[in-house]
């Protein structure tokens, strides 16, 4: 087991956050239990695989709890793709005239696993998503941000990382937001093809990230050639 | 451009995209959330199938508006300037 400092969490909350990595069958009880002991005031997070009962368990028996299921979706880059081909809809790189993509970033998520833990009050979990979205617009994380926008106003937002695995080229969405008004009217289907389209040809592996719980989301993805490749559970613990 | 031609073939498209629709009237005031299958995807075929039917380009201020079928009548009157 390994209990990582996770810097960036830690100095959006202002105190010390643990990211706790685990083996399927490793006894983590007795090392967990002793470093927990020693914080006065923290958060931890794990990750672990949906049947990864014992760890789980181990977990749980800690104070753990569950916040989030989160399925990992993905699909050969070069599939065949059918595009909706709406020529009047223009998604754009970012650029400093959008900077509103942070509004849409602090009001459009309710369901992250910050939002549904109830010892997180909403507004540090809208930070959460804020500076992880700041990180893109600075350019401190990512390859591209893409907007979609009425005038200047963003209305939608879809951040992408590219990462290599076994040699393979892996382009992440990473986060993708629609405003509340807008959501089911097509925002998020060109945001995804936007992304599709810039990395079918440069890598050969498309990923994302999707609760469990968003059905619309698993959906539109199934239909854009996704399908879920793996399951994982978040659990939190606070001191 | 006459406003029945147009809703003939606004309530053909929305009973292509949706099969259960079809054998029965198009409520053209049903409001995009009460459709159980109208989601982002569903939507943007819609468009493209209206854009393509009436020789059209739609905005994206015009195309986050469609919320009715009416809606797309309403905006292809008005694009077709009848």
């Amino acid at each position: 087991m390994e209990i990582k400092s996770d810097d960036w969490l830690s100095g959006i909350f202002g105190y010390p956050v643990f990211q706790v990595y685990a083996d399927v069958h490793e006894n983590v009880e007795d090392q967990l239990h002793d470093h927990i002991a020693s914080q006065s005031k923290a958060l931890y997070w794990a990750k672990i695989p949906t049947d990864a009962v014992m760890i789980g368990r181990q977990l749980l028996a800690q104070g753990f709890y569950v916040v989030d299921v989160n399925a990992t979706v993905e699909r050969r880059a070069n599939i065949e793709d059918r595009f909706c081909d709406a020529r009047g809809i223009e998604v754009h790189a970012y650029a400093p005239q959008y900077e509103s993509v942070l509004d849409v970033a602090r009001s459009c998520f309710r369901r992250s696993r910050f939002h549904l833990d109830p010892n997180i009050p909403n507004d540090m979990a809208d930070t959460v998503k804020v500076e992880w979205v700041r990180n893109y617009t600075r350019g401190l994380r990512g390859d591209k941000l893409f907007v979609v926008a009425k005038g200047e106003h963003v209305i939608g937002f879809l951040a992408a990382l590219v990462y290599e695995r076994d040699g393979m080229m892996v382009a992440n969405s990473d986060l993708l937001g629609v405003l509340e008004p807008f959501q089911r009217l097509g925002v998020g289907r060109i945001l995804l093809e936007a992304f599709v389209r810039e990395y079918k040809k440069r890598c050969d592996f498309l990923q994302g990230g999707i609760q469990m719980s968003n059905i619309s989301s698993l959906r539109l993805s199934e239909r854009m050639g996704f399908f879920v490749s793996r399951a994982q559970q978040i659990l939190h613990l606070h001191v | 451009m006459k406003e029945q031609e147009v809703i003939t073939i606004i309530t053909k498209i929305f009973q292509d995209t949706f099969p259960e629709l079809k054998g029965s009237d198009l409520d053209m005031e049903k409001h995009h959330e009460d459709f159980e299958r109208w989601d982002s995807f569903t939507h943007m075929d819609l468009i493209s199938k209206v854009e393509e039917a009436f020789e059209i380009v739609l905005e994206i201020d015009e195309v986050i508006a469609l919320h009715t079928p009416n809606a797309f009548v309403h905006l292809v009157l008005s694009k077709k300037g009848s």
